[in-house]
């Protein structure tokens, strides 16, 4: 059969491209016009038809669609920014504060971001910012500590009579009620005094004292405060400084009926025992006193 | 015309690539697939898929794409159904044609026209149908297909060759 001559002969012969000898066999065969009959017959069929602009329609409407879809995720994204935003800001300014406190008798040391290192003695508190505090290094105090403080920018500590500021050195400060003292341990200090912004240097040694805006200078000794080591000392101050102290370390009360505590008093107490604490201040100042048994209250009776 | 650089990501490009292949693309499925409806969306699909991938789709690429993307689509679906031909009356017809029982036998064998080309295979069948009626060459059907022009001319072949057999009930 013709057919069966090649594999593709029936395919060259719709194609047109059949040689004139094989088309003039074909054309003697049998099956060519059963052939003919079915290629003519195909030609009646119809394309199917296709409205393509009805599709273009479809397919534009969907391809525009998902671009509304990102408006509004955009949106979403916006607010949601917004929300995180906003709780960062709250947070900031709510938060935006550390506080290091101590109550009666405690010490607390600690290290600050830039690695300097915080003791604070009884009944103080220690206040920094809580972002970027490495870019403005300033912290607020009330009551005793003792500075190490690493080399780097300024650091600043501010007090209700006036801010120390410091590079990189140890130094105490002081500031309890109308009280403020400065000793410097190492390097150097400038303090200035809030009320009449006069600045004092002090190097290593030195000390100062405010009593109500009068400065009285000092000099100090050793590497470190004596209270770090669990002994307050005092030079020629008022027997009431050491007495507030005394409160600070110990948790007691002091009734006074009538003894003069201006008198000046030199001299130091230990913080681990309130009955020698109590004698080693009052026995040199010839006051007579006496303890509660549960040693809470402290009467002073008559010099 | 140079072609190299143009992007399907400009509409007037994309409506250029649907004008010259949508209709091709919707008939080849149509003759896989046996339904109409189900080539439209799958026309529909491959051409949005194009639009959403016009940044990694060469324009010349663009119609190997298509067909490529269709038919895989059609594969995952794959819902057979017939395909129905409207037909056109004899071209060729003369006043003795009219008569009925000439219009009986001609009807009569259109019915196993359509009867057989169902019964092909499909790779056999779109092929065919793409030839017959888009009337498309065997060297655009190479392309749509992505095989050589042989193998188009051998389902061709092969093609008439089990119509013949069908209509002629043999």
């Amino acid at each position: 059969m013709f057919e069966n001559k090649d594999d593709t002969i029936l395919a060259r012969w719709l194609a047109g491209t059949l040689t004139s000898e094989e088309k003039i066999e074909f054309e003697q065969s049998i099956e060519y016009n059963e052939y003919l009959q079915i290629v003519n017959g195909l030609e009646r069929l119809k394309k199917p038809s296709f409205d393509k602009e009805a599709m273009r329609n479809r397919i534009k409407s969907q391809i525009k669609q998902p671009k509304k879809g990102k408006v509004i995720n955009l949106k979403t994204f916006l607010y949601a920014t917004s929300i995180a935003a906003s709780i960062i800001l709250i947070v900031g300014v709510f938060f935006n504060e550390v506080t290091y406190k101590t109550n009666i008798g405690e010490q607390l040391a600690f290290t600050l971001p830039n690695g300097s290192q915080i003791k604070l003695n009884a009944q103080s508190k220690l206040t920094r910012k809580r972002f970027f505090w490495k870019n403005n290094r300033k912290v607020n105090l009330q009551g005793e500590g003792f500075f190490i403080v690493e080399k780097g920018n300024d650091f600043l500590v501010e007090t209700r009579s006036g801010v120390v500021t410091v590079l990189g050195t140890k130094f105490n400060v002081k500031s309890r009620d109308n009280l403020f003292e400065l000793e410097c341990f190492e390097g150097k200090v400038n303090f200035e005094v809030t009320a009449t912004k006069e600045n004092i240097i002090l190097t290593k040694g030195k000390a100062i004292k405010l009593i109500e805006e009068t400065i009285q200078k000092n000099t100090t000794e050793g590497s470190s405060p004596s209270w770090t080591k669990g002994k307050s000392s005092f030079n020629n101050v008022p027997l009431s400084e050491a007495l507030n102290e005394l409160q600070i370390q110990y948790d007691i009360i002091i009734e006074n009926n009538f003894v003069d505590i201006s008198k000046k008093f030199t001299g130091s107490f230990f913080h681990d025992d309130l009955d020698i604490a109590v004698k080693t201040i009052l026995v040199p100042m010839g006051i007579e006193y006496e303890l509660t048994n549960d040693k809470k209250v402290l009467k002073l009776l008559s010099p | 015309m140079n072609t190299i650089h143009k992007s399907i990501c400009y509409e007037s490009v994309f409506n250029q690539v649907f004008d010259s292949h949508s209709e091709s693309l919707r008939n080849y499925l149509y003759y896989q697939c046996r339904n109409i409806q189900q080539a439209e969306d799958l026309t529909q699909n491959a051409f949005i898929k194009l639009w959403n991938n016009c940044k990694k789709v060469l324009f010349e690429k663009a119609k190997a794409f298509l067909y490529a993307v269709a038919k895989n689509e059609f594969y995952n679906q794959v819902a057979h159904q017939k395909i129905v031909f409207e037909f056109a009356k004899s071209p060729q017809k003369t006043v003795n044609h009219e008569d009925p029982e000439y219009i009986i036998e001609e009807r009569e064998f259109n019915d196993k026209l359509q009867a057989a080309i169902n019964a092909l295979p499909d790779g056999q069948r779109e092929v065919f149908l793409l030839n017959r009626i888009d009337k498309k060459t065997y060297k655009e059907i190479a392309e749509m297909l992505n095989v050589s022009q042989k193998a188009i001319e051998k389902r061709m072949h092969k093609a008439l060759v089990k119509m013949r057999k069908i209509v002629k009930n043999i």
